[in-house]
């Protein structure tokens, strides 16, 4: 039987693992490759990377830390931000990845990503949505939730269903590392009109909400940083000689608090939780 | 035992070679048929579309190579869709012939019940023979992406089933000389190692 994917979304700013609320005001964690060798021992299904800035600056700089992990990581990984061109997707999967996400450059030229999935093969072309609600609608976001784009959700993903692609990553923006859980009802509808299989994430704060999630939707996956990301980032920190590039607030590191709306959990117990639950996890 | 890579130029060969690396075999990424002829083993891998990789494999000449080598007893181990052109044909976009080593056909998984396509994410095999103790658990998943599946005319050579929804389809081969997995073993964690692992063991001895 199928299972339900559970995911681990890492943002990058620069060399590090980053947080925020909203997609803004980005906290330093830790370092991604640490965080990508343990999320694997401690069995993630998939990592997703996405580099926070690349869209914005025009480029895309997670080449070599893909190129590191994939030596030791037997399982998808994804890579989103700063996507334009068929070379810039070719040039990732040639170092490790396996799925490319892209949301700009599908937004300004829908035939891109056809063309791409054309080349590459619909399975690895994934679409990001950044999803804002203002006035009862969702609208497409894109820059990591900076930039508007004046296209609904809705209509974009008929839109998609249209051109092509393997997988929709939706992130609610608006729960973005609050822990608010997700808009359930919103999910419904997408389900409605598309057969693409759905990722969600922006809103995990406790493992009621995941199995809520997995109990009321069909989405295929979803997409978790804060959830395990605070609740491994002391593991890593305990040595205070560890130098952090001057990019990004480390204060809420160094504080070695814990979120408070966030009730963190290791991967595995949310899996194990979920299959007592019914909901197939690969354990 | 040294094993040849198949470079089609559409996929990643990156999480294949980093897979054959770390369970410590000499390989040689290649699509040239002397390398081809002087290997002990053959993995064809592949992303991409059955005709683009069809036409790949006569453009480099290497279609009749890959043919003549199996049936002269090489070991070969189709991945994803390598695994698919193993059969006669496929019928992605078009139909166009395979590379006929196994007799079935490839087909587009049935939109019905309203499961999505492609098949993305982790899935179990259930073994449909003696022969596939030796290779996984029923228990182990492992990591499919896919929007078509390979019916082999014989069911025998089919190591393991597995279930999308209601539809059941062969997700694995093993006839002599030829391996074929539908999922991808070099990305399904520890499960997929283990497996590419006794399946070079069994390569190896044949």
């Amino acid at each position: 039987m199928k299972c339900k994917r559970i995911i681990s979304k890492l943002e990058i700013k620069g060399p590090n693992l980053v947080k925020g609320v909203n997609l803004e005001g980005m906290r330093v964690l830790g370092k991604p490759d640490e965080f990508s060798k343990l999320y694997y021992r401690e069995n993630i299904d998939e990592l997703y990377y996405q580099d926070t800035v690349a869209s914005l600056y025009g480029r895309n700089s997670l080449y070599n830390l893909i190129e590191k992990v994939s030596k030791d990581i037997f399982i998808p990984l994804c890579v989103g931000g700063g996507v334009k061109n068929l070379k810039d997707i070719y040039n990732l999967l040639k170092v490790g990845a396996d799925k490319i996400s892209i949301n700009k450059q599908a937004l300004k030229k829908p035939n891109f990503v056809y063309e791409a999935s054309q080349k590459f093969g619909k399975a690895n072309i994934c679409i990001s949505i950044e999803a804002i609600k203002s006035e009862n609608e969702y609208y497409c976001f894109f820059d990591n939730g900076r930039n508007f784009s004046n296209i609904k959700v809705l209509d974009w993903i008929k839109n998609i269903n249209q051109i092509g692609a393997g997988e929709i990553c939706l992130t609610f923006v608006d729960s973005d590392g609050t822990g608010k859980g997700f808009d359930l009802d919103f999910i419904n509808k997408i389900e409605k009109i598309t057969n693409i299989p759905i990722v969600i994430h922006g809103g995990a704060g406790n493992k009621k909400q995941v199995l809520e999630l997995f109990k009321k939707t069909k989405c295929d996956g979803v997409s978790i940083s804060s959830l395990f990301h605070y609740n491994y980032m002391l593991q890593f920190n305990n040595d205070s000689d560890i130098k952090y590039s001057d990019e990004g607030n480390v204060d809420f590191l160094m504080s070695k608090t814990k979120s408070k709306k966030i009730e963190s959990i290791k991967i595995n117990n949310l899996k194990k939780f979920l299959t007592k639950q019914k909901i197939n996890c690969r354990i | 035992m040294k094993i040849s890579i198949i470079d089609l130029e559409v996929s990643n060969l990156y999480s294949i070679t980093n897979a054959v690396k770390y369970l410590d075999y000499n390989y040689v990424v290649s699509s040239s048929k002397n390398e081809i002829d002087n290997s002990d083993c053959i993995i064809l891998p592949g992303v991409g579309s059955f005709p683009y990789a069809i036409s790949q494999l006569k453009k480099k000449n290497i279609y009749q190579t890959l043919i003549k080598n199996v049936k002269n007893g090489k070991p070969i181990i189709g991945i994803c869709l390598g695994f698919q052109l193993l059969f006669s044909n496929g019928q992605e976009f078009k139909n166009t012939n395979g590379l006929n080593l196994i007799k079935g056909s490839v087909k587009l998984l049935p939109k019905k019940n309203n499961l999505p396509i492609p098949h993305v994410g982790w899935n179990n095999l259930i073994k449909s023979n003696k022969k596939s103790i030796s290779f996984f658990n029923n228990k182990d998943n492992f990591y499919f992406v896919h929007s078509y599946y390979a019916e082999p005319d014989d069911k025998k050579v089919c190591l393991s089933y597995t279930k999308y929804g209601n539809f059941k389809f062969c997700s694995s081969i093993l006839s002599e000389n030829i391996f074929g997995f539908q999922f991808h073993p070099e990305k399904s964690g520890r499960a997929g190692l283990n497996l590419l692992s006794n399946t070079l063991k069994n390569a190896k001895k044949i």
